[in-house]
């Protein structure tokens, strides 16, 4: 019978939507004889196994331990291992996040397992996994085939969130007096709060490393200004680079912004970028590279010089306002 | 303090029009560069060794197609103040998982030895952040992955900041040894002059095999469980995008026009 086990994420108690979409991968893959398991590790953790409960998973266990209280790399193998001892599965479905990231790869070698990550399509065929990942920054697909047993992770918001159903959360005790944690977390730091508020802008008007060098902000300055209700952003290399404040970071590891105007100017479009702002209402592009990713969420694409294109903008909007 | 910086060469793919050969992207064209993510591990290891004294060696796995890139790679490294190199190129390397260059990496790294291995947290090309926390399951030693600032402390022990959703930071201390890979912004990464690069030419760049290794076909057939089976263009769903045509200054004009008539821009 087809094992599919779901290591479920959580942070403070709160289930990532993620796991929700796995557990549907999981239904797909497990087909109508198979069983899908669930497997949630934390401290006081009690409305994750609630929330688990109501998915249509036939499993779900539920280790609850201080030992599990944060993410450390052993302890999460520790308690993996002994599942997948138990349970023996043929696939392992995880989160691409910061905890997967870290995760995924060593247990994969730990288990002896292949691993496959960031993948936004997986499909098990006649005990076979293919998956599709992204390659050279979104503009190459890639189909993979995975060996025997193994384990993936899957891009967060590429599968629906799985249907509801009872099940009734199992205690898994695990025995940690024979861990020795290499690591330890110390605690954890929250953003600073910003001057402006990004998330509650109707224009976005936001710039990519295609600026070149902060000497250059001035020129898109003065779009915000002459822009109503428009702020300032940026992709990561723009404040990694320190031209803009953290607050001002749009993407997976800055904020998620959906404005009803978004400008990307000279942002080539990664996907931890992609996953801030693709949900604004109107997206604009402006890139010299016609093959950017950016393109294929913009409603409005302008293939050329930002250096060029944003100056005529800003006297377009300013003869305008003079005709006026 | 010495310190194994994992740096691989990827090919410049920003404003370049790919092209598809043999089941995977046609590299004959394009120009290889420092993985972004490595350049910036690659200055953590300088600036440790500054601090700390002691040694820096780069090691590189790549194909051997790409041997002139790599190499050039290498040298940007010296140029900016590696001690030494070692480059293991094979003709099979764009076939294989990392499942199989993460055991190749371990095998040199455990005859080297090192107290701290620094990598980036993804390359460019593949994307799939696994080599890094793969190589320190395999070395058995602790690792922290996405890490955007590292402390030394007392005792043989670090403290690094992890990057989580949202602008989260995780604060973690590990012992050494132990293997890290970073994110980009954890520093800023030095130039590497001209003249430097000039000099770094005459510098030797250590070369390793898998027969040098001791590792078989047969092993590496086991080792690669995740196989690439075909790649191939976005298919262009959203195809809807609207395309401006024209001088900057008309797709300014209409760009303008239509955000007015939308009613996105006041007027
Ligand atoms: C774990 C993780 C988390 C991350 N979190 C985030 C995040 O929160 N936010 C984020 O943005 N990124 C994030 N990244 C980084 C992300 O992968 C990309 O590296 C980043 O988004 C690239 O930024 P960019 O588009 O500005 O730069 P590039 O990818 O370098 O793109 C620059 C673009 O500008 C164009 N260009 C250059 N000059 C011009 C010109 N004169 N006119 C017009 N176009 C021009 C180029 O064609 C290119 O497409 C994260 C990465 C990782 C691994």
């Amino acid at each position: 019978m087809t094992e599919i086990l779901v290591v479920a994420e959580q942070r403070e108690g709160v289930l990532k939507d993620v796991s929700l979409e796995n557990i549907s991968l999981a239904r797909e893959m497990a087909g109508n004889d198979g069983n899908v398991t669930v497997l949630a590790m934390g401290s006081g953790i009690k409305p994750v196994g609630e929330r688990l409960s109501l998915t249509n998973a036939d499993v779900v266990l539920i280790a609850d331990d201080p030992h599990l209280k944060d993410y450390t790399y052993d302890a999460y193998r520790h308690v993996l291992k002994k599942v997948a001892e138990e349970r023996r599965p043929d696939v392992i479905i995880g989160g691409h996040t910061s905890l997967g990231m870290d995760f995924f790869p060593g247990i994969s070698v730990a288990l002896d397992m292949g691993v496959a990550t960031d993948c936004v399509r997986a499909v098990r065929n006649g005990g076979i996994v293919t998956v599709t990942r992204q390659l050279y920054g979104g503009k190459i697909d890639g189909e993979f085939s995975v060996e025997g047993a193994c384990i993936i992770t899957m891009r967060p918001g590429v599968c629906k969130p799985c249907s509801g159903g009872s099940v009734s959360p199992t205690p898994f005790a695990a025995d940690f007096s024979d861990l020795k944690n290499r690591t330890s977390v110390r605690g954890y730091e929250k953003p600073p709060r910003e001057d402006v508020d990004i998330e509650k802008a109707k224009i976005v008007v936001s710039v990519g490393r295609g600026i070149e060098k902060k000497e250059n902000l001035p020129i898109f300055e003065e779009l915000v200004n002459s822009l109503n209700g428009s702020v300032l952003a940026g992709s990561r290399p723009v404040i990694d680079s320190g031209w803009l404040p953290k607050g001002r970071q749009v993407g997976v590891s800055g904020k998620t912004v959906k404005p009803r105007l978004y400008l990307a100017l000279g942002i080539s479009g990664a996907i931890q970028h992609l996953s801030g702002m693709s949900g604004s209402d109107f997206i604009v592009a402006v890139n010299k590279d016609r093959d950017a990713p950016i393109f294929k969420v913009a409603n409005v694409g302008v293939v050329d010089d930002i250096f060029k294109v944003v100056p005529a903008i800003v006297k377009e909007l300013k003869n305008q306002a003079q005709a006026k | 303090m010495k310190i194994i910086v994992l740096a691989k060469a990827v090919p410049e793919v920003r404003n370049v029009r790919l092209a598809l050969k043999g089941g995977d992207i046609d590299r004959s064209d394009l120009n290889y560069i420092i993985n972004e993510q490595d350049d910036y591990a690659l200055e953590e290891a300088l600036r440790q060794k500054e601090k700390n004294g002691g040694e820096v060696v780069v090691l590189t796995l790549g194909e051997e197609a790409g041997r002139k890139g790599i190499t050039q790679m290498v040298r940007q490294c010296y140029a900016k103040g590696a001690d030494r190199a070692i480059m293991a190129l094979d003709a099979s390397y764009g076939d294989w998982d990392d499942a199989v260059k993460a055991r190749i990496a371990s095998s040199i790294i455990s005859s080297e030895g090192a107290d701290i291995i620094i990598g980036g947290s993804q390359s460019f090309d593949t994307a799939s952040s696994r080599f890094g926390p793969m190589v320190a399951e395999l070395l058995d030693i602790p690792h922290a992955t996405l890490i955007t600032a590292l402390r030394n402390e007392e005792g043989g022990r670090i403290t690094v900041y992890r990057d989580l959703e949202q602008g989260v930071q995780e604060i973690v201390e590990l012992a050494l040894p132990c293997l890290v890979t970073v994110q980009t912004g954890i520093n800023t990464p030095r130039y590497a002059s001209l003249n430097k690069i000039i000099a770094a030419t005459k510098k030797e760049i250590k070369s390793t095999s898998l027969t040098e290794l001791q590792i078989s076909a047969q092993q590496i057939e086991a080792w690669n469980r995740v196989r690439r089976v075909s790649v191939a263009f976005p298919t262009e769903k959203e195809s809807n995008t609207l395309f401006l045509q024209g001088k900057p200054e008309e797709e300014a004009a209409q760009l303008v026009k239509l955000l007015g008539e939308k009613g996105l821009i006041q007027r």
